[in-house]
């Protein structure tokens, strides 16, 4: 599927110099915390305009206000001019501005037609799907868009999705299309034709709002950057006229500081295979093989990273090492103290028992019960509890890993819901890493994560596997992060490894082989 | 101008103990209404209400309660919804009366001439003087082993019947409202089908009614005196109680318990396999309904098992259903158990107590004792249901 | 000679068949417009656990209107629209506040107990005083198989509605993915409602037709459980209008032929009696979804909406 072309939207003059969107003094806050303070932004009309923040700046909750999701506590939006209270998306809609998010709001199981038909308001609720259907095909055809209309939602991969909801949203005659972090799952290829289209919208009229925390994507392909820390908003530059060092100040402030350059001290003391897995096949939910095939050793105090573009098995992989997905064929194995253990398809019991540390996929809905207490959330692994619970040694536990962590808690017996996700996060990693003695197994272990306990994060396994001798294989998403931590890349593509690169390998190498 | 409705910045814990009290009251309310409107005066429903909880017969359905309560509210905290503490009751009773009439003592024919002898005999006992074929009842153990075996074996009964949907949502995923309460219509026909054949009494009215033989008075749990409730009730209570208090508290297993309520998903992520946990629960949940069918059984005024005629008013009282309410109402806190038990125990008796005065006083107008008795219950529970919002939520006027 | 003896008995069964249909009618009819409409509910991601509750009520309803009003379809009417309204408020209270589905189905569900004896309980003393006859559906050919085909062809319509027209797609979208059907562009509660009605007057509709068509008179108690069994006939068959047939029809022999399989079991040497007779639709009700959820393949095919039961609440909503 691809955009060739498209069809210029009829639209009345309007004058460059009025804002199509303004906020003015918005204010929101949810359970402890303040969201965004005293906000205001024009957004003006043919323009591609970044909002550019750090996790948890306000940026997304910006974007629901202005979407109809929230109702902010103060202030006003304005639509050319108009004041609006927005209540829905489809108010959003009716002012000419479509999302396209970054997981797609598609319904899987219903066709593309099912799923756009219910944008479509032209369409009653009693007309037939084939109408529907008919119509996306000629409407494609008008925009160079070739696509099936009666394709499942699910069968489609992740850009062919974000296509849809591109077309949906032209579809709506969208004059403002946001996209809230829509590029953080793209592969390379597919980045550089999405910013083909922004730039081939904004010819045409269209204005762009790109919601990131990337800085050189927003210097990339924008007009204009708004800067928000930490809900306020610190300025609105123009994107000629600045600089990546300017930029990252207004981002993050004083705490520059606090960055270093991700350079980490590796002393390992690299010897013996610690982890073999011989052959691994292993299947997704839906029953095809996601594994096929895989065969990788990790040695004591290395660290395996596992690169690829989501849905290439890696999520699979790891929930197999972890002892949470059948392993079809092939065989895991540990290795220590003289013996080897044959782990495959043990029970994750025995693999946690034995020091193996787990970091889910989705770690706050996996990894940690919002509902318990952090004392509760670590005396639940088996190798921290047995038969009584010892409060006396779990409430040292935690006050010690709270310290150490620089978790933000008022106490380790508060609920984990109180606690913000970065530290919820740390409670989930300040466990994982006490437990792990021979190895951590994890997915995207610093996704959602502000900068400085992503940078904690990583620091923390790096450095478990250089003095304690754990190995470990991550997996994650970020290309960043596996480059940074670990000792050896595999790149999984389609189920197998396709390439293994050392520490310090070339990155253009990596990622080519991440998509062919 | 809208109504939003905001989770909450900080849980207040006012609403803890107002929601439960304040659902109870508008829920009465309701129901006065409901009442009044076929012409029940309110000033008899309220005193019918207040007597419910003077009288010595709430003490027995308090006990009761607070064991169902317990059981329900551990399935509750571990997510899973145990309606089927009806069915579960059943099988205690069930399980409880096959000791008590075929195990712990017998039962047999003998013929008239040597009735007289048996009169004095120990541990004999006569159960139907008729003059043609008399029976009688023998002690075959010791009466508090044989009690201890009631209720051990009722315990294993109730919980080996919630195993039944146990199992099915733990490893094929199947809703167990649906099945345990089908499951407690099941129940109620096997119940039946045992009373009318396999557990058949001797005695000439056994043999007429669908019913077994009296039990041994030996084996009747003890009354305490001056009240309706038996020891053996109260001190299970008790132990149910703070056994499951205790265990939240300092074991591991309760902690899972707890936390297979809340996200089951963090059990397997560090590898306890959850399944385990449900079947752990329903288990537990109907092993203590099971007890509380013992007990219902084991009282002076029952005794045996008879065929149940309509399934709206089985032996065993529809107070599975009604520990629901006590369950939810102490928000699922096991400490908050006895004070809600008390309070629904007096509501529950004092339907009773209105039932029969209204038939007294208005014959005309005709209440059922289901009607009386699932209209309060619903209300105070929708009323709850929504008020429960409340409690982490608010709701804002926004302009 | 054999083939002849053969011969003579398929003609024989097949002339039994239109009694068969005839007899098994009425019951397929209760069962299956009930999982229609429990279907139709749950595909829009409702849990509908007051599903007995509405069915005992809406029996109860349909025998007081009967009693005051005269005419049977008056009736049926009036109690299909008022349970539908019922369904309504379901749909408020599960999709407006966050409070769970199986909470609001319960409370309802013993408020439906409640008030169904409550109401009709008078109204059938009154009929044993008066010797009122009710004025319920002859039992005449004509009409057991107007309402058959009545139920199948509302059975269709019902599936094309779901599967094949954007409303259905609204409604299936709300049930898998509330999240993404907002998302793009569809009103969560007003689908809902919709559902709900349309999932409720079924349910309203099958329960009058329990006693008008069935057992045509009222006791306390009656149908309690009836409602369950329509909740199991839906599930085993996936929430699909048209496999529910099948389902349906299963449960129907079962009920109806419950007697003669006892009878068929005796010459075998095997008796159960009448209260295992009593249980076995329920026992079926249990043991079916059982069977469905063991096959993976059925598992999958009739796998529940994947937002069911699940409480659809964002940081916050506008009332």
């Amino acid at each position: 599927m691809s955009i060739q072309s498209f069809f210029p939207s009829k639209r009345d003059e309007l004058s460059v110099l009025s804002p199509i969107i303004s906020v003015r003094n918005l204010w929101k806050s949810f359970p402890g915390v303040v969201a965004l303070k005293n906000v205001s932004l024009d957004i003006f009309p043919g323009e591609i305009h970044a909002i550019l923040g750090e996790n948890g700046a306000g940026k997304s909750t910006l974007l629901k206000i202005l979407y109809g999701i929230y109702v902010p506590d103060k202030g006003e939006l304005f639509f050319e001019g108009k004041k609006v209270v927005l209540t829905s998306p489809q108010d959003a809609v009716k002012n000419g501005l479509v999302l396209v998010s970054q997981v797609p709001q598609l319904v899987d199981s219903l066709t593309i037609a099912e799923n756009l038909s219910l944008s479509l308001r032209q369409f009653s609720y009693v007309s037939s799907v084939k109408k529907v259907s008919k119509f996306l095909l000629e409407k494609g055809r008008e925009y160079g868009v070739r696509i099936d209309p009666d394709i499942e939602a699910w069968k489609l991969s992740y850009t062919q999705k974000q296509l849809v909801e591109i077309l949906r949203a032209l579809l709506l005659n969208a004059r403002v299309i946001a996209f809230d972090e829509a590029t953080t799952l793209l592969p390379h290829a597919e980045k550089e034709r999405l910013y083909e289209f922004m730039k081939l919208f904004k010819s045409k009229g269209g204005t762009i709002l790109l919601v990131t925390h990337k800085i050189p994507e927003a210097m990339e392909v924008s007009d204009r950057i708004t800067i928000l820390r930490r809900g306020e908003v610190v300025g609105t530059v123009k994107t000629g006229e600045t600089t990546i060092d300017q930029v990252r100040y207004m981002m993050f402030g004083e705490r520059l500081t606090q960055l270093n350059s991700g350079e980490y001290e590796r002393l390992y003391k690299k010897d013996s295979e610690v982890l073999v897995v011989k052959d691994l096949w292993v299947r997704s939910d839906y029953g095809v093989y996601a594994v096929r095939g895989v065969s990788f050793s990790v040695r004591r105090g290395e660290i395996f990273g596992i690169a690829g573009v989501a849905g290439n098995g890696q999520l699979e992989l790891i929930q197999a090492l972890a002892g949470l997905r059948r392993v079809e064929k092939g065989s895991i194995y540990l290795r220590y103290n003289g013996n080897e253990i044959n782990i495959t398809n043990k029970g994750s019991m025995l693999i946690r028992r034995l020091g193996i540390g787990y970091i889910p996929d989705e770690p706050v809905k996996k990894g940690v019960s919002l509902d318990n207490t952090i004392e509760e959330n670590i005396a639940v692994h088996p190798k921290l509890s047995k038969f009584l619970i010892n409060w006396r040694g779990i409430k040292n536990l935690a006050s010690n890993l709270v310290k150490e962590f620089n978790i933000v808690t008022p106490s380790t017996s508060t609920r984990a819901k109180v606690l913000s996700g970065g530290n919820l996060m740390k409670v989930l990693v300040a466990r994982e890493l006490t437990v792990s003695k021979l190895a951590l197994v994890a997915y995207n272990p610093t996704r959602g994560l502000d900068e400085v306990s992503t940078r904690y994060v990583r620091k923390l396994i790096v450095n478990k596997a250089a003095n304690e001798g754990m190995c470990a294989v991550i997996a994650s998403e970020d290309l960043d992060e596996i480059i940074e931590i670990s000792d050896v890349i595999a790149v999984m593509n389609s189920g197998s490894i396709v390439g293994i690169f050392k520490s310090g390998a070339n990155r253009e190498e990596i990622e080519r082989v991440m998509v062919s | 101008m809208r109504l939003i409705v905001v989770k909450r910045v900080k849980t207040s814990n006012m609403y803890y103990i107002g929601i439960p009290i304040l659902s109870i009251l508008v829920g009465l309310a309701i129901s006065i209404l409901i009442f009044a409107s076929i012409g029940v005066p309110p000033d008899l429903f309220v005193g019918g209400i207040i007597s419910g909880f003077q009288s010595p017969q709430t003490l027995r359905y308090f006990a009761l309660l607070v064991m169902l309560g317990v059981a329900l509210t551990l399935s509750f905290r571990a997510s899973i919804w145990n309606v089927g503490a009806e069915g579960q009751m059943i099988w205690g009773m069930l399980a409880g009366g096959y000791i008590a009439l075929f195990v712990a003592a017998q039962s047999m024919y003998v013929s008239p001439s040597e009735l007289p002898n048996y009169a004095s005999m120990p541990g004999v006992e006569i159960i139907d003087a008729s003059p043609y074929a008399p029976v009688i009842s023998v002690l075959l153990m010791d009466p508090s082993l044989g009690k201890l075996l009631m209720i051990l074996f009722g315990m294993l009964a109730g919980g080996l019947w919630a195993l039944i949907p146990a199992v099915l949502k733990a490893y094929l995923d199947v809703d167990e409202v649906a099945t345990t309460l089908i499951l407690n219509y099941v129940a109620y026909q096997l119940f039946n089908h045992l009373v009318s054949y396999n557990l058949r009494g001797l005695s000439v009215q056994a043999k007429q009614f669908f019913r077994t033989d009296r039990i041994n008075s030996a084996l009747f749990f003890n009354l305490i005196p001056g009240t309706s409730v038996t020891i053996q009730e109260v001190v299970m209570a008790a132990i149910f109680f703070v056994g499951v208090i205790l265990m939240y508290k300092y074991t591991t297993i309760g902690l899972r318990l707890k936390i297979i309520g809340s996200n089951p998903q963090l059990l397997r992520s560090v590898g306890v396999d959850e399944r385990r946990y449900i079947l752990l629960a329903m288990f537990l949940s109907g092993m203590l309904a099971g007890a509380a069918g013992v007990s219902i059984f084991a009282n002076l005024g029952v005794g045996k098992l008879e065929k149940i005629a309509n399934v709206v008013s089985p032996p065993t009282m529809n107070l599975g259903y009604t520990a629901i309410l006590v369950s939810w109402l102490s928000m699922l806190d096991t400490r908050l158990i006895p004070i809600y038990a008390y309070v629904v125990a007096s509501l529950f008796q004092g339907s009773s107590i209105l039932q029969s005065e209204i038939n007294l006083l208005f014959p005309e107008l005709s209440l059922t004792g289901a009607a009386l008795t699932y209209i309060p219950i619903g209300s105070i529970l929708i009323v709850y249901v929504v008020l429960r919002v409340l409690t982490d939520y608010s709701i804002r006027i926004r302009r | 000679m054999l083939l002849e003896d053969i011969l003579t008995t398929i003609m024989a069964s097949l002339a039994e068949i239109p009694n068969i249909v005839l007899a098994m009618s009425p019951i397929f009819v209760y069962l299956y417009l009930a999982s229609l409409g429990n279907s139709v509910v749950e595909k829009s991601g409702i849990l509908n656990l007051a599903i007995d509750g509405a069915y005992t009520l809406g029996i109860a309803l349909v025998f007081t209107l009967l009693v005051f009003v005269g005419d049977p379809t008056l009736a049926l009417l009036i109690t299909s629209f008022l349970i539908g309204l019922l369904g309504v408020l379901v749909a408020f209270l599960t999709t407006k506040l966050p409070i769970s589905h199986g909470a609001i189905g319960l409370s309802i569900q013993f408020v439906g107990y409640g008030l169904a004896s409550f109401l009709a309980y008078p109204v059938s003393l009154k009929v044993r005083a008066e010797r009122i006859s009710l004025n319920t559906y002859p039992a005449v050919p004509e009409v057991v198989l107007a309402f058959l085909t009545l139920s199948i062809l509302i059975g269709v319509l019902i599936h094309l509605l779901i599967f094949k027209t954007k409303l259905g797609s609204a409604i299936r979208a709300v049930g898998e993915n509330p999240a993404g059907a907002s998302a793009l562009g569809i009103n969560v509660l007003k689908v809902r409602v919709i559902a709900t009605f349309l999932g409720y007057v079924l349910i309203g509709t099958a329960s009058s037709l329990f006693l008008l068509l069935y057992t045509k008179n009222w006791q306390e108690g009656l149908g309690m459980g009836y409602g369950w069994i329509s909740f199991a006939i839906s599930l085993s068959s996936g929430r699909h209008p048209i496999v529910g047939i099948v389902t349906s029809v299963i449960f129907a022999v079962l009920i109806r032929y419950a007697y003669v399989l006892q009878d068929t079991l005796v010459r075998y040497g095997i008796s159960i009696s009448n209260f295992i007779v009593i249980a076995l639709p329920f026992i079926a009700a249990v043991l079916i979804p059982l069977a469905v959820t063991a096959i993976p393949q059925l598992r999958r095919r009739f796998a529940p909406p994947k937002h069911l039961g699940k409480i659809f609440f964002s940081e916050e909503r506008s009332v």
